[in-house]
């Protein structure tokens, strides 16, 4: 009798493994989804990993030649019907377990993307933090997407999108969109993604002689205003490209809603990130009046603070930037101390910043700093609050924008 | 005979199983962003609740044997029903509930059948053993499971945000201090110390488990529920089917470890069977109790047929929840009222002689 006690449950395990099921090796693990507009329904792209290219997976060396990636694109109406037919088309199941980002077009931002919370939150193998990136053309940007550094897909759209040491993309990801969206807290910015062209200069059929400038790194245009002063104003394609890698992520796509409504450059995204202490540290320069200018690495070790005044609608917000002095102009140093430069790049900020909240708040209608989310405090039950946000309009609001600058450190020499 | 630091741990296991599933959707659903208030709240009251039931019981019988002194046969049996009832309706929602949810989240190519059976063997298994061997489990395994709890909300705060817990009073006073009180249904558990007192060596080992376990229960229903509503923000908190599960899913540790939601869910099933296995052998204890019989072992697979059969007449997931959820809004009555009623009885028919 004990022994049956004992082997009743035990032979019940092996069957609860779920090793009956998929093994590893019959599954093909999705690392990104395109989806475009078709006249029929959605155009989605699917890329998988190719185990044989990626680290271990040829030889003790990493990788083989080629892309660890590969594409598939199939129209369906749903994700879920896509999947099922590009099952038919590989030999191996599809995985959304690894999916790193979903590609949205611009077409389909357009007309609103809520439909794909549902997807998103209600699947158990899809991780909450999935990107969601905006684009002209998915599955253009997908095909472009040949990692030349890594040897990992999913490490490689997890570096560029986490981005730790660059503040030129916003760090929203689908749970941030997802949850901003149903609390109506505030417009998610989502990262803004492209593809750079080669500016063809060579008249051989020799595609190694190729131009490594990208021929739309003109259109962008160079700030002017002070902050980040002489680098451009880059959307996501226009910075200098690389001759094999030619998707990039830069800038933000804004979103009023789930609607796309305009898109932010990367010295834009970079002030955004401040505002909403989602900057990192990135080495920024100032203008000087002189030749060259000041260069700082700039941090934001605490988040700005907003002191908001929902009768009168306004908002004074304050942020505070912690500073390494990287380089000054010989004149400069001669001349002014660092609290001068502080007073000065400050008023940069400021200034930049006004002026971005004016474009999205006036302009674009979007509350992508989140007054709405942070006057939740001043009200005391979710029906008054719920009453206040259906009255909210983004444009009725001014902003004044305070910055602190603090120049820490002057690096290795004297600086008085 | 069990000890005091047994009671406690299956008590408090008890009620932090229940956590694990579907009750905080009710709090939430009811006081919106005040949920944590309301639970602070409720683990409050429970805590008066009970003080005041060991102020007033003082027998070495349970609520069964006590009616029985009382009342005679008649009321035994209309008491030992009431608390089988409210028992068996308690027990019935977690056999369907636990099969689906182990499906939903981890064995999601394994028939739900099987996993119920599987269940329900291993219940049938762990009430056979009896409340000493389950108690003995429990104690061994509540320190291991109380650190990684600890764990997961220490992991859990920086994903946390105040703004998510305004307004401060959600949906108001009225519904934090009365429309939260069916949340006590999570604290209907401490009728099982009152079940177990001929399991206990000395009367006094009521009371102190039992304020041991409001305590600590208290303490786990305000920890989870105010995690929860600083990590997601409100409705998010209210669409969510498993609270606990969706606050693992946040957790990472470097590329590595992002997937810490497969250890809660072998922690939470150890602490289910062992739940569900001491629930079982209350129900046929009680069952026995209430009709004189000699044994009760006999009674176990009969009654897991029995909630296995009614587990199954909710069409789905969703309606079993809304199930659990219409009973979750009354249980609390019946399990903490009976007590407490039989206390107050007993102590004026004292005062009388």
């Amino acid at each position: 009798m004990n022994l049956i006690k004992l082997l009743l449950p035990l032979a019940m395990m092996p069957i609860l493994t779920s090793c009956i099921g998929d093994e590893p090796n019959n599954i093909a693990y999705m690392t990104a989804m395109g989806i475009d507009k078709t006249e029929s329904g959605y155009l989605y792209t699917i890329q998988f990993a190719q185990p044989t290219k990626i680290s271990g997976g040829s030889d003790e060396g990493g990788g083989s030649v080629g892309n660890i990636v590969d594409n598939i694109t199939v129209e369906a109406p749903t994700i879920y019907s896509a999947i099922n037919i590009a099952d038919t088309i590989i030999s191996k199941d599809l995985s959304l377990s690894h999916a790193k980002v979903l590609v949205v077009s611009e077409e389909i931002a357009h007309d609103g993307i809520a439909w794909l919370n549902d997807v998103i939150a209600r699947n158990n193998d899809i991780r909450p933090d999935i990107y969601i990136s905006v684009t002209e053309n998915a599955g253009e940007y997908l095909e472009e997407v040949k990692p030349s550094i890594e040897l990992n897909p999913v490490k490689y759209y997890q570096l560029t999108y986490e981005n730790k040491n660059g503040s030129a993309i916003p760090q929203n990801n689908a749970m941030d969109f997802y949850s901003s969206y149903f609390a109506g807290s505030r417009d998610c910015l989502l990262p803004l993604a492209g593809i750079a062209e080669n500016a063809d200069n060579d008249t051989t059929d020799n595609s190694e002689k190729k131009s490594i400038e990208n021929a739309r790194q003109a259109e962008a245009e160079p700030n002017t205003g002070g902050f980040d002063n002489g680098t451009r104003n880059y959307y996501a394609g226009e910075t200098g490209k690389r001759i094999r890698n030619k998707s990039e992520v830069l800038g933000s796509a804004v979103f009023s809603g789930d609607k796309y409504v305009g898109k932010l450059g990367s010295t834009e995204t970079e002030l955004h990130n401040i505002l909403m202490h989602q900057f990192t540290t990135m080495n920024l320069s100032f203008y000087t009046g002189l030749d060259s200018p000041l260069t700082l690495k700039v941090f934001e070790k605490t988040p700005p603070k907003y002191i908001i005044n929902k009768e009168e609608k306004t908002t004074e917000i304050y942020p505070e930037l912690q500073c390494e002095l990287l380089s000054a102009p010989e004149e400069y140093r001669r001349d002014r101390s660092t609290k001068d430069a502080e007073t000065e790049v400050a008023s940069m900020v400021n200034a930049a910043a006004e002026d971005l909240i004016c474009k999205v708040y006036k302009e674009m209608g979007s509350d992508m700093l989140g007054i709405r989310g942070r006057l939740r405090k001043q009200f005391l039950t979710l029906d008054e609050y719920m009453r206040y946000c259906q009255s909210f309009v983004p444009s009725e609001w001014s902003f004044s924008v305070r910055s602190q600058i603090n120049i820490r450190r002057t690096g290795m020499t004297y600086y008085k | 005979m069990l000890t005091r630091k047994q009671i406690s741990s299956i008590t408090v296991n008890a009620i932090a199983v229940k956590l694990l599933i579907t009750f905080p959707h009710t709090i939430i659903e009811v006081c919106k962003t005040a949920a944590w208030l309301a639970a602070v709240y409720c683990s409050f009251l429970i805590f008066l609740i009970f003080l005041a039931t060991v102020r007033l019981y003082h027998s070495d019988r349970n609520v069964i044997g006590l009616a029985e002194k009382l009342g005679g046969i008649p009321l035994r049996i209309v008491t030992g029903m009431i608390v089988f009832l409210s028992l068996f309706a308690n027990y019935f929602t977690l056999v369907r509930i636990f099969p689906e949810v182990v499906r939903l989240v981890l064995l999601q190519t394994t028939y739900v059948e099987l996993i119920g059976l599987f269940f329900a063997v291993c219940t049938i298994f762990g009430a056979y053993c009896g409340p000493e061997a389950i108690a003995r489990i429990t104690e061994m395994l509540l320190p291991g499971n109380g650190f990684t709890f600890a764990a997961f909300i220490l992991l859990l705060i920086p994903t946390m945000n105040t703004e998510n817990i305004f307004p401060l009073l959600g949906s108001g006073v009225h519904d934090i201090f009365l429309g939260s009180i069916p949340f006590l249904s999570v604290f209907s558990d401490l009728l099982l110390l009152n079940l177990l007192i001929p399991y206990m060596k000395d009367r006094s080992d009521y009371r102190r488990a039992g304020i041991r376990t409001a305590i600590f229960g208290g303490m786990v229903a305000s920890l989870v529920i105010t995690a929860y509503c600083f990590s997601y923000v409100y409705p998010i908190t209210k669409m969510y089917l498993l609270p606990v599960y969706q606050l693992e899913r946040l957790i990472h540790l470097g590329s590595f470890f992002s997937r810490l939601e497969a250890v809660f869910q072998f922690i939470w099933s150890i602490a289910i069977m062992l739940y569900a296995s001491l629930y079982l052998f209350v129900l046929a204890e009680v069952w026995r109790e209430t009709f004189g019989l000699n044994a009760s072992k006999p009674l176990l697979a009969p009654i897991m047929l029995s909630a296995a059969g009614a587990a199954f007449i909710p069409a789905d997931l969703s309606a079993a929840a809304a199930v659990e959820a219409f009973i979750g809004n009354w249980l609390y009555i019946p399990t903490l009222g009976l007590p407490l009623v039989f206390g107050l009885i007993t102590k004026m028919f004292h005062v009388k002689q």
